[in-house]
């Protein structure tokens, strides 16, 4: 039986620095950057980028290859969802772009991490406040931009005794969302370590992902689902400032 | 009670009540969505989206919950 740390000791193979990087400090508030963090999501972008550059270089329309079925059936998947939210068709496709780039990046970071060696990017507090913070300040942004003086009105709806609650709703949004995908994704990769810690042979010799394949199966679908319910809540939480109805 | 022990019993109260409330909760989400898809088939693509919308909502404080206990397990001895 091994603990936690060792297990992870083991398993840095590429010697990420563990330690944060002091940048500074303004009085009280210290910048620190993880590392690791930073290099992991370079690689994700890469990924991404290559699969897009692979996608693309032969396109067409009659007969298309397979990684170009595939991002359209992305593009089609998010385009519909969209589209279930947000009557207008202008309004729509000015935002389809942002919840296509938090579904397919989140899905690339979440199954990144349950590589042998490498983690996610998403397993870190700081990558998912940044995308909460994002959806928080488009549906503000949207609401001011389509709805100008209403969107504080409804602060006030039905009743002025809801103000309080109409605040606590608006600020607990950012706050779930990046809570719900950090702690499901850094839960998961915390029990892959562990499981790795109860037959020590296992790190040495398979980097690990013999005994782990069922909790590793559990996570893919994890990732696919939370990948699936950050894009879905940003654009019901935007489809709600911009909606005409009530 | 020193340190260590109150955060033993933090850790395993946390994750069990935590796992106790999104069981209970994810059950009834499953139960209305296995109702809805017997009453009407046609609409099961619909219902399982709901569902797992329903689920990772659900889902979401319990796991804050074990985040917490994974910090707890570090003061642990």
């Amino acid at each position: 039986m091994m603990d936690m740390h060792e297990v992870e000791e083991k398993l840095n193979f590429w010697n990420f620095p563990t330690e944060p990087w002091h940048w500074g400090s303004i009085g009280n508030f210290h910048f620190d950057v993880n590392p690791r963090t930073l290099i992991v999501t370079w690689l994700t972008m890469l990924l991404i980028a290559l699969l897009a550059v692979l996608a693309t270089r032969k396109m067409d329309m009659k007969k298309p290859n397979g990684i170009q079925v595939t991002f359209e059936m992305i593009y089609d998947f998010i385009k519909g969802l969209v589209s279930d939210q947000i009557a207008d068709p202008v309004k729509a496709m000015g935002f389809l772009s942002i919840p296509l780039t938090y579904f397919i990046f989140i899905l690339f970071s979440n199954l990144l991490g349950l590589m042998p060696t490498l983690s996610s990017p998403t397993a870190d507090l700081n990558t998912t406040v940044a995308f909460s913070l994002c959806t928080f300040l488009l549906f503000n942004y949207y609401g001011i931009k389509f709805r100008r003086g209403k969107h504080f009105k409804h602060f006030l709806e039905p009743y002025w005794p809801f103000l309080p609650i109409n605040i606590v709703e608006d600020l607990s949004k950012p706050v779930t969302l990046s809570f719900r995908l950090y702690g499901n994704i850094y839960a998961g990769e915390v029990l892959i370590l562990v499981i790795l810690g109860l037959v020590p042979p296992m790190i040495d010799l398979f980097g690990g992902f013999v005994v782990s394949v069922v909790w590793l199966a559990y996570s893919i679908f994890v990732g696919c689902i939370q990948a699936f319910l950050f894009t879905m809540l940003s654009i019901v939480y935007v489809g709600q400032k911009v909606s005409e109805e009530h | 009670m020193e340190l260590g022990a109150g955060a033993a019993i933090g850790t395993a109260l946390a994750v069990g009540l935590g796992a106790l409330g999104a069981g209970i909760g994810d059950g009834l989400v499953t139960m209305g969505a296995v109702q809805s898809v017997a009453r009407q088939p046609e609409a099961r693509g619909t219902i399982y989206t709901t569902m797992f919308i329903g689920i990772g909502l659900i889902e979401a404080l319990p796991i804050i919950g074990v985040v917490i206990a994974f910090i707890l397990l570090g003061k642990v001895g």
